[in-house]
C-alpha cells in the first residue's frame, strides 16, 4: 500500500467518522426535543398562522348556523395541563388542541379548533380585578361576577350565578350572561384563588360540549403550595 | 498542520450546535418566525409585511422564506398541530440553520483574515503618512500575521494565531448560546459588515458598500454603522468616492427590495425600516446597561418616557450620551482614518449604543466579541501587560454578554437556559453586569485616547450639556413648556392613536393630515385625540399651573359629544360640561404645583364613542 493510498483510506475513515457523529449528535438533539413539552406556541398580537383551511368552501348562510361543539368519546383519555406562571392545573381529552401564548401575563389557555382563531376561543385566563377596576377589590367576588359582563360591549346583562365548590376544594361561580342580541351561548366560570383576593380564574365553555366542560371545571385545581 | 486543526475546530463547533438545535430556545422568537416565513412561503414578500405583524427588515424576508423552505423539506408547514408545536425539530433545525451556517462563514473569515492581514492592510508607502493607516500594527505583530515572513517559528506562531482567534470565535459560549440555543441571527448580521471591512481594507469600497447595504436591510442595527462607514470612506479613499459609493448603496437598496418596487410598495419598506422606533418604549430590554441601573434591574417594566432630568425624560438623554459619545468617534476616524481606528469606532459605537440608549436588546453587544478579535492585530503590543490588558478586557466583556445574553433567555423561559446558572441569576448579579459592562467600556477608551489627546473627551461632555440646555431651555428661560414636548408615559384611545399637533383621522396618512381646532378655531399646538382617551405624563413634580384649552375638532361630524377630564395623581382637577361639535373651545387653569402625573381624559360623554374626535389645545406648563 503506497502513501497515496494510505492518505485515502485516512480521508475516507475520518470522514466516515466525521459523519457518523454528525448524525449521532443531530439524533440526540432530536430525541431532547422530542423530550420537550409538545404545547402549541402561538405568536403574540394579530398574525399570519397559515391559510384557512374552509375559505370558498362554506356556502352562503341563509340562516344562523347551528354552533359546532367540540366533544371527545367516553372512551379518550385525558391529559393534565398546568399553567405556564400560575399553579393551576385542570385535565382535558387529549384530542383537545390547546394553545398557549408566548410572554401572556395572564397565563391564558385557548382552543385551537375548527379554524377558529385561538385568541378569540380562550378556554381559562387568569382574571386581575385591579387591573379591571381597582375599585374592584373593595367588591365581593361575587358582585364583581355580576358585573363582569359590563367591561364588555357585546354583553348586556347577567341571566343566571351560581356558587359552587368543585372536587378540588375550590370556591367558584357559574355566570350565564346575555349578550346583546339577547342570546346566551356561554358559561363563564369564575375561581376564588387561595391567598390571592385579587385574582380569579376565569374558565369559558366557548366551543365545548358542557358537559365536557363542566368535567373540565371540576378537575381544576390550585396548588397553594406555590402561591 | 493548519487546515486539519481548522477542520477540528470547525467540526467540535458544529457538533456542539448540533447537539444543542434540539433546545426550544426563545419561544417567541421562533413562533413569529413560524409565522412570518409561513406568510413569506404561502403568499411572498410584499404580502406578508400587510397581513403579519413583523418588525424586521425588508431584506430578512428572504430569510424567513429561506427557514420556511428548509422546513418545507422537513416537514409540512400546513400541518397545524406539528408545525406550532414548541419542539417542532425541523424547524428548529431550519431556523437556526441560518445562524450556524453565518457562525461557520464568519470563523473561516477570521480565519483568512489573519492567515492574508499583510495583504488585506496594504503596507505603508516608505516614510508615508500616519493617515494611510498601518503604523498602528508594530512591526512585531506584522511578524506574526504575515504570512511572508519566512521564519519557521514565525510561521508556527501563525498558524497558533489564526487558530486561536478562529477557535475563540466558533467554540465562544456567547456564539453558541444566541445561535444554537436561542436561535437568533447575530453572526448572520454581523457577517455583511465584516465582509464590508475587508473589502474596504482591500480597497475595494464599492464591492464594500453592497455588502455594507445589504447588512443594514438584513439587521436593523447594522444602521448605527452608516455615519461612521461613509466618513470612513471619505477621509480613507476620497470624495468622488463617497458620491460612487452612495449610488452603489442606493442601487444596492432598490435591487435588494425589488418585490417592493415592482409591487409599487415601498411605502412598506419605509414601515418595516422604522416600525421599531418606540416599539417596546422601556428603559431596557434586558439589556444590561445605564438604563437597567437606573430602573433597579426592571428596564422591561418602567417606561423610557418618564422624566428623569428637567423636563427631559429617559430616552432623550439616553440619546444625547450616544450622540456625544458617536460624534467623539467620528472626529477620531476624521483625524486618523486608518483601519484599526476604523475597527475601533465601529466596536465603540455599537457597545456606546447598547449601553446609553434605552430600549437596548441584551444582543445589541453581541458584534463586541468579534471586532475585538478583528481590533487585536492593530494594537500595539510593545508589552506583555499590554496584551494581558487586552485579553482582561476582552474576557470581562465576554463573560458580561454572556450573562447578560443568557438571563435575557432564561427569564422568559428558564426550562431552556443553564440550570445552575438560571439559579444562581439575580436582580442583583444584573445589575453588577450592568457595571462590569460600563468597566469594560470605560476600559477601552484608552485605545481611542492612544491616538487622540484626552482633552477631546470633553467634546462628548460639552455635546450632552449643550443637548440637555437646549431640550430644557423653554423651561429654564421662558418659565414655561408647552404640554406636546413630554411624550405621555400612558396612552389609550378607543380609535387610532394621540396625534402631535394634527387631528386624529391624520393617523390615516399625510393626505389626511389636518389641523386642530375646535369649531374652525384653529390651533398650532396639541393633541388630536378621540374618546375615550387617557393621555398620563410624567411632570415631575416640576411645575405650578397647567392652561389648556379643549373641544371636539372641526373635522368630528354634528353627533359627537365629549366630557374633558384633568386630574392630577388620581385627584380630579377639572371637569368640562357635555360639549359637542357646534360649541367653541373652552379654557382651564389649573393648580399642578406638586402633581407628579397629569392625566387628561377624554369620556364619551355616556353616548358611545361614535364621531367623537376631540382635542386639548395649545396646552401649558407654567413653572
Amino acid at each position: 500500500m503506497n502513501k497515496e493510498d494510505h492518505n485515502i483510506i485516512k480521508i475516507v475513515f475520518l470522514t466516515s467518522f466525521g459523519i457518523l457523529i454528525i448524525s449521532g449528535t443531530i439524533y440526540i438533539s432530536f430525541l431532547y426535543s422530542q423530550r420537550q413539552s409538545n404545547n402549541i406556541i402561538l405568536p403574540g398580537g394579530v398574525t399570519y398562522l397559515g391559510p384557512s383551511e374552509n375559505k370558498n368552501a362554506t356556502p352562503p348562510q341563509t340562516s344562523s348556523p347551528t354552533p359546532v361543539r367540540f366533544t371527545a368519546l367516553s372512551t379518550e383519555s385525558w391529559k393534565s395541563f398546568g399553567g405556564e406562571i400560575y399553579p393551576y392545573s385542570f385535565s382535558y381529552p387529549s384530542s383537545l388542541p390547546l394553545v398557549v401564548f408566548p410572554d401572556d401575563t395572564t397565563d391564558s389557555v385557548a382552543i385551537a379548533w375548527n379554524n377558529i382563531p385561538p385568541q378569540i376561543n380562550i378556554l381559562l385566563n387568569m382574571e386581575f380585578m385591579d387591573k379591571r377596576d381597582p375599585k374592584s377589590l373593595q367588591q365581593s367576588k361575587i358582585e364583581y361576577v355580576k358585573n363582569w359582563y359590563r367591561y364588555f360591549s357585546g354583553l348586556k346583562g347577567l341571566s343566571k350565578i351560581d356558587k359552587f365548590t368543585n372536587t378540588n376544594g375550590l370556591k367558584g361561580y357559574k355566570a350565564i350572561y346575555i349578550n346583546t342580541i339577547n342570546q346566551t351561548p356561554n358559561v363563564d366560570v369564575f375561581f376564588e384563588v387561595p391567598n390571592n383576593p385579587d385574582k380569579l380564574i376565569h374558565m369559558g365553555s366557548g366551543v365545548l360540549d358542557p358537559e365536557l366542560f363542566d368535567r373540565m371545571v371540576d378537575s381544576l385545581r390550585w396548588n397553594s403550595a406555590h402561591s | 498542520m493548519t487546515m486539519p486543526s481548522l477542520f477540528l475546530i470547525l467540526f467540535i463547533g458544529l457538533a456542539t450546535r448540533l447537539l444543542l438545535v434540539g433546545n426550544p430556545g426563545f419561544l417567541a422568537d421562533i413562533a413569529f418566525w413560524k409565522s412570518w416565513s409561513l406568510a413569506a412561503l404561502d403568499h411572498g414578500f410584499v404580502w406578508t409585511t400587510y397581513n403579519s405583524n413583523i418588525n424586521y427588515p425588508p431584506g430578512f424576508i428572504y430569510i424567513l422564506y429561506l427557514m420556511g423552505k428548509i422546513y418545507s423539506f422537513l416537514g409540512n408547514p400546513h400541518d397545524y398541530n406539528s408545525y406550532w408545536s414548541q419542539n417542532n425539530f425541523g424547524f428548529l433545525f431550519a431556523s437556526k440553520s441560518i445562524a450556524i451556517i453565518s457562525d461557520v462563514l464568519v470563523t473561516l473569515i477570521i480565519y483568512w483574515f489573519f492567515s492574508h492581514f499583510s495583504r488585506v492592510i496594504p503596507s505603508p508607502p516608505a516614510g508615508g503618512s500616519r493617515n494611510l493607516g498601518h503604523q498602528a500594527a508594530s512591526s512585531r505583530s506584522q511578524r506574526l500575521l504575515d504570512p511572508s515572513t519566512p521564519s519557521q517559528s514565525s510561521v508556527a506562531r501563525d498558524d497558533k494565531l489564526r487558530l486561536f482567534f478562529s477557535a475563540i470565535f466558533f467554540l465562544n459560549p456567547i456564539v453558541i448560546l444566541d445561535s444554537a440555543v436561542w436561535g437568533q441571527v447575530e453572526s448572520f448580521g454581523i457577517l455583511w459588515t465584516l465582509l464590508a471591512i475587508i473589502l474596504i481594507f482591500n480597497r475595494r469600497p464599492l464591492p464594500a458598500t453592497i455588502f455594507f447595504t445589504v447588512g443594514i436591510l438584513m439587521k436593523l442595527q447594522n444602521i448605527i454603522y452608516i455615519p461612521l462607514y461613509f466618513l470612513f470612506i471619505f477621509r480613507y479613499f476620497d470624495l468622488r468616492t463617497v458620491f460612487k459609493s452612495l449610488a452603489v448603496a442606493t442601487a444596492t437598496f432598490f435591487m435588494v427590495n425589488l418585490p417592493f418596487v415592482l409591487a409599487n410598495e415601498m411605502k412598506q419598506v419605509l414601515y418595516l425600516m422604522t416600525v421599531n422606533s418606540d416599539y417596546f418604549p422601556w428603559m431596557s430590554l434586558n439589556a444590561h446597561n445605564l438604563w437597567w441601573i437606573v430602573s433597579g434591574a426592571s428596564g422591561m417594566e418602567v417606561t423610557d418616557r418618564i422624566t428623569v432630568f428637567g423636563i427631559s425624560n429617559a430616552k432623550t438623554i439616553g440619546l444625547l450620551i450616544f450622540s456625544g459619545i458617536y460624534f467623539l468617534l467620528c472626529l477620531l476616524i476624521y483625524r486618523k482614518p486608518t483601519p484599526r481606528n476604523f475597527l475601533l469606532v465601529l466596536l465603540m459605537a455599537i457597545l456606546a449604543f447598547f449601553l446609553f440608549t434605552t430600549e437596548s436588546h441584551e444582543r445589541y453587544s453581541y458584534p463586541v466579541i468579534i471586532l475585538l478579535l478583528f481590533l487585536y492585530p492593530f494594537l500595539e503590543r510593545k508589552t506583555n501587560n499590554v496584551q494581558k490588558y487586552f485579553w482582561f478586557v476582552y474576557l470581562l466583556l465576554s463573560l458580561a454578554i454572556f450573562f447578560n445574553i443568557h438571563t435575557g433567555l432564561v427569564i422568559n423561559y428558564p426550562q431552556n437556559g443553564i440550570g445552575i446558572l438560571t439559579k444562581i441569576t439575580t436582580s442583583q448579579l444584573t445589575l453588577l453586569n450592568s457595571y462590569v459592562f460600563i468597566l469594560g467600556f470605560i476600559l477601552l477608551l484608552p485605545y481611542i485616547f492612544s491616538e487622540m489627546s484626552y482633552w477631546f473627551i470633553t467634546i462628548p461632555f460639552l455635546i450632552i450639556v449643550s443637548g440637555i440646555t437646549l431640550s430644557n431651555a423653554s423651561y429654564f428661560f421662558k418659565r414655561k413648556v408647552s404640554l406636546t414636548a413630554f411624550k405621555p408615559v400612558i396612552e389609550k384611545q378607543d380609535y387610532g392613536t394621540p396625534q402631535i399637533n394634527k387631528a386624529v383621522n391624520s393617523i390615516q396618512g399625510w393626505k389626511s393630515w389636518s389641523r386642530l381646532s375646535g369649531n374652525y378655531f384653529y390651533y398650532n399646538k396639541g393633541f388630536g385625540s378621540h374618546a375615550n382617551s387617557h393621555l398620563v405624563f410624567d411632570i415631575n413634580r416640576k411645575f405650578n399651573k397647567f392652561t389648556t384649552d379643549f373641544g371636539v375638532d372641526t373635522e368630528s361630524s354634528t353627533l359627537a359629544s365629549v366630557v374633558f377630564k384633568i386630574y392630577g395623581d388620581n385627584t380630579e382637577l377639572y371637569t368640562s360640561s357635555k360639549m359637542g361639535r357646534f360649541d367653541f373651545p373652552q379654557h382651564a387653569e389649573i393648580n399642578v404645583k406638586g402633581v407628579k402625573h397629569l392625566e387628561l381624559t377624554i369620556t364619551d360623554a355616556g353616548d358611545g364613542i361614535n364621531n367623537d374626535h376631540a382635542d386639548w389645545l395649545n396646552p401649558v406648563l407654567y413653572k
